[in-house]
């Protein structure tokens, strides 16, 4: 199976205080991977090392075999963080044109858009039913609906893998319930990798073949099958901690 | 109007201001996205010491003004990233460097008298070599716009989602801090380096209350100017004003009317409940 993701020896540390140490960790195509751990763990702060976003104090990070920080080819991957709406409200642009902007690698010489993007940004818009939202300019859509925006805008580089940083928080549960379903088709029908970070204990628990566990600076690995849920639920509602104690094992 | 056109220093005049009015607010669309518009300012003011710099060594203004301004340019860049939560902090020192620098060298300069020009601007000191540099590294500027267009936009969006979508934002940032710094080193003549900010901003406020898109903000942008430069230029001709003053207040005239007739048009649109 072809490699996404290949981290090896991973130390990360703001200031004095190691966040991540001596991590290792392969995503490997086709995988949907869910990270989980208490707030503070080093979730996010893990993704933004994999993107390339931070950079670590040792170790190394390769994305399709390549060191992150000599990466280029970002079409191939798709981002949507928590921040993504803490964008300015007023910016006048409109849905296509945040979209379209995504394409700019695949522009020609000049960086404008032209009739060979078209279709292409019509089928992302398309998948998240936002066809008849192109020209309405981005501020003055609801929440739900801009982050379907955003997931177009993650869709139309035809990326092969996706990073999803929480990135429902502050969305109703529909347009959440909507929202998994499309990333579990991604998954399932397209066989696009999915990363992501997520409280919800039933998406990781329908979706992720895989778990991984951040506590104490380190990873744990589990596999989606063999995770323990009912213990990881019991420990959420009994202690009222988010990720409360079970048995760690590693997979190779 | 016909009579104001034979003159030739006019159509001077009005060659470099529509190349100005172009530029100027094209860019401005951009700098005001990313929230940083007191660039224009820092960078006006060190162009002024630029230009004191020329007269006293003799060297063509401009010139010396666009190099001074570069480098001013290149410094904010640099600064922007050692300071990245105080942007401001850093324009702030440049420009009260810039401006310290421009008074000590203006008091140094023979003739200072011809420095006032640069300050408020002028039309009839346009000369055939300010329109020989203006044309050509306009016409550089739009184009330079339009080759990156798309990568701008992004970066004034937001610069960590345009690096994670392989725009090359360093290298657009040097490019556009640069072509800034071109234009208002070339506006000094006939805005003057106290004003170009507001040439850069002022038009675009206006754009922002009509506009439904970034392109349409661009477009309504560069409209406004057009109109205030050219109207501008016209006043200061017939009633003896100084150009860059006459051209901002109309921008800032038509910036009222326009919000004006929004607040009307919102009030009409008022459900009524009476």
């Amino acid at each position: 199976m072809k490699k996404i993701v290949e981290v090896n020896d991973l130390s990360f540390k703001y200031d004095r205080d190691f966040i991540l140490q001596d991590i290792n960790l392969v995503i490997e195509q086709g995988d949907f991977m869910a990270f989980l751990g208490p707030n503070g763990s080093g979730k996010s702060t893990l993704i933004q090392l994999l993107l390339g976003s931070l950079k670590p104090t040792s170790g190394e990070v390769k994305v399709f075999g390549v060191a992150v920080e000599h990466f280029t080819d970002w079409g191939r991957i798709g981002y949507i963080s928590q921040q993504v709406k803490n964008f300015n409200q007023s910016f006048p642009a409109t849905v296509k044109e945040l979209i379209t902007a995504k394409l700019y690698q695949q522009m020609g010489f000049l960086k404008l858009s032209n009739s060979r993007l078209q279709p292409r940004i019509e089928r992302a818009l398309a998948l998240v039913d936002m066809l008849d939202y192109q020209d309405r300019q981005l501020g003055s859509l609801s929440g739900g609906q801009q982050q379907r925006v955003f997931i177009a805008r993650t869709m139309v580089s035809e990326p092969e893998v996706i990073f999803l940083d929480e990135p429902m928080v502050g969305v109703d549960s529909r347009a959440q319930d909507d929202f998994f379903q499309l990333v579990n088709r991604l998954n399932n029908e397209l066989g696009i990798t999915v990363v992501m970070i997520s409280h919800d204990i039933h998406v990781v628990s329908s979706q992720a073949n895989r778990v991984v566990c951040l506590v104490d600076r380190r990873l744990y690995h589990h596999q989606g099958d063999e995770f323990d849920y009912s213990c990881y639920l019991e420990g959420v509602r009994g202690k009222n901690r988010l990720v409360p104690e079970h048995l760690h094992q590693v997979v190779d | 109007m016909s009579e104001m056109l034979t003159y030739s220093f006019m159509q001077r005049a009005f060659i470099v201001g529509n190349v100005i009015a172009v530029i100027a607010p094209l860019i401005g669309v951009f700098l005001i996205m990313k929230r940083l518009a007191l660039i224009g300012n820092t960078i006006s003011h060190v162009a002024l010491a630029g230009v004191a710099l020329g007269m006293i060594l003799g060297i063509y203004p401009v010139y010396m003004a666009l190099l001074i301004s570069v480098i001013a340019a290149l410094g904010i860049e640099r600064m922007r990233k050692s300071y990245q939560d105080y942007a401001e902090l850093s324009l702030s020192i440049i420009l009260a460097t810039g401006l310290g620098m421009a008074t000590i060298l203006i008091s140094l300069a023979p003739n200072s008298a011809g420095i006032m020009s640069y300050l408020f601007g002028s039309i009839t000191l346009v000369t055939r070599q300010d329109l020989s540099i203006v044309i050509p590294l306009g016409i550089i500027i739009i184009l330079v716009v339009f080759k990156y267009y798309y990568g701008l936009f992004y970066l004034s969006f937001n610069e960590e989602d345009a690096r994670l979508s392989g725009i090359p934002v360093r290298f657009l940032n040097i490019v556009f801090i640069l072509i800034i710094s071109l234009t208002i080193a070339l506006s000094m003549r006939i805005i003057g380096g106290l004003l170009i900010a507001s040439l850069i901003s002022i038009p675009v406020a206006t754009a922002l209350q009509l506009a439904r898109s970034f392109k349409g903000t661009i477009i309504y942008s560069i409209f406004f100017a057009v109109v205030s430069v050219n109207s501008g230029l016209t006043f200061s001709f017939y009633y003896d004003l100084a150009p860059g003053g006459t051209i901002i207040i109309t921008g800032v005239a038509i910036l009222v009317l326009v919000i004006g007739l929004q607040k009307l048009k919102g009030y009409r649109k008022q459900p009524d409940f009476s």
